[in-house]
């Protein structure tokens, strides 16, 4: 549990520089199994698997863990109001949100940038923070 | 303010207690895919796309042995090869014209595919599309009339004889929703027309212009019309008055109700990318394989990705039933 008492949000480019850190994590070891798996097997449908199990992981990471490899190692942490991390259903519907942050160019992401409490929109739908410990 | 949190946290939970709902969801997507085999089979279109099938295999294995070979890396057109090879799915890639040319090239015969356009096949295919329409509708109406009770905390005895009823009358609403929706498109699609004979220019101009004025349209009446299902099985009314009641509901709350579409919007794309693509692909190559044990694996992956449409639908469905009780209640606690 994260106290919220006076909380230090994590700000764009941090954040910005955690999602790169999940992307060389988490995105590219994906990308090598989908393209292995299909070559080998011939299967194309084994690489949908692979993309539902990185959504699967991130959205475990998020919810009960905290946050992803990236927010991890730069400290941060994904918490609901009262700085408890946020749970399977609430990861899921942050999930929904960055979708939707993507659809609108990107804008919900800038969010961050000049939101008072560092919300982007997916975390204004889902009620959560991201902050520094 | 709807509070989109509190709503998909009571979906989860209102899914997790009445898991029975997930069952007419689950056959409102079998049942279709099943005449669609049937249909593929007996009007003899499946050879013909199982070799088709097998010629992509042939032509994709081509593409990755040269992304492969050591000793094209490097050369002025493997980077545009790989980018048409990794973004195969998009419209920007070549991917699709580099198949078509290869199979030019192999002689392949598209006039048997025109063979197989006869009167008999036609009349299957209507009837198939009927029934799986059929199916859909009653099914959906099935699974709409369980999470009404659901939310309402309802028990029926008579859940059979409540979806048939209902059924005829989501039937009745969606062919009014449709024509509300197409009439003045196709009147402005006509108008259009007739200016493209008066004078190209002035045509195509008023073409551009009529297609934004109907998308414009269309997300009016998709915003007015949001809440027609919801209220056909929460309140039990009429196609008619359903339409008329949503439209005086979101009077004036179009912002709230943009709110929960945007939110459906989110939900469907995340069905679609994860599930739902998935599952029809994996049906296709499940349909066309010839190897067993391929035919093994993507037998368990579209029964999986069948499980997992079906739970993510049914909770779709109950969040916008929740979303629209929690807007009639903020709408009458702003009416006090």
């Amino acid at each position: 549990m994260i106290n919220m008492k006076q909380p230090v949000y994590g700000g764009f480019w941090i954040r910005f520089v955690a999602a790169f850190l999940d992307s060389l994590i988490i995105g590219i070891p994906a990308g090598i199994i989908q393209f292995v798996l299909v070559y080998f097997t011939g299967m194309r449908s084994l690489s949908y698997l692979v993309s539902l199990a990185m959504a699967v992981l991130v959205i475990y990471l998020d919810g009960i863990k905290g946050g992803t490899p990236g927010k991890l190692i730069l400290g941060m942490r994904i918490v609901n109001e009262k700085g408890e991390f946020i749970g399977i259903p609430m990861a899921i519907l942050r999930y929904i949100g960055k979708i939707l942050s993507t659809l609108i160019l990107f804008i919900g992401y800038f969010m961050i940038g000049w939101d008072v409490r560092k919300q982007g929109l997916h975390d204004k739908i889902a009620k959560t923070y991201v902050v520094k410990v | 303010m709807i509070d989109i949190k509190k709503d998909f946290e009571d979906g989860f939970n209102l899914l997790m207690k009445h898991k029975k709902i997930m069952v007419p969801v689950l056959f409102s997507i079998v049942v279709p895919l099943i005449l669609i085999s049937l249909f593929f089979s007996l009007s003899g279109v499946s050879p013909l796309l199982r070799e088709l099938a097998s010629a992509n295999e042939d032509f994709d294995k081509e593409k990755t042995d040269y992304l492969l070979s050591k000793e094209n890396i490097g050369t002025d057109n493997y980077s545009k090869e790989l980018i048409n090879y990794l973004g195969k799915d998009s419209e920007s890639s070549t991917y699709n014209d580099d198949f078509e040319e290869y199979l030019e090239g192999k002689g392949y015969d598209w006039s048997r595919y025109k063979e197989l356009l006869n009167a008999k096949n036609v009349v299957m295919g209507i009837v198939f599309v009927l029934l799986s329409m059929i199916s859909s509708f009653y099914f959906s109406s099935k699974a709409y009339l369980m999470i009404a009770l659901a939310i309402k905390k309802k028990k029926s005895n008579n859940l059979l004889r409540m979806t048939n009823r209902f059924m005829l009358k989501f039937f009745s609403m969606r062919v009014l929703i449709g024509f509300i929706v197409f009439i003045p498109a196709m009147v402005l699609a006509g108008l259009g027309g007739m200016l493209f004979f008066v004078n190209e220019i002035l045509g195509i101009l008023s073409i551009f212009l009529f297609i934004i004025l109907f998308f414009g349209y269309l997300i009016f009446m998709s915003l007015k019309l949001f809440f027609a299902t919801p209220i056909m099985f929460v309140e039990e009314q009429g196609p008619l008055r359903s339409i008329k009641q949503s439209f005086q509901m979101t009077k004036g709350h179009l912002k709230q109700v943009l709110i929960i579409l945007f939110m459906i919007v989110g939900i469907t794309i995340f069905i679609n990318s994860f599930v739902g693509q998935p599952l029809y692909n994996t049906y296709l190559s499940l349909f066309f394989e010839s190897n067993l044990v391929k035919v093994a694996i993507n037998l368990v992956l579209v029964l999986f990705f069948l499980m997992l449409e079906s739970f993510v639908f049914t909770f779709e469905y109950l969040f916008l039933f929740l979303s629209y009780v929690d807007f009639k209640r903020l709408k009458k606690g702003g009416k006090k």
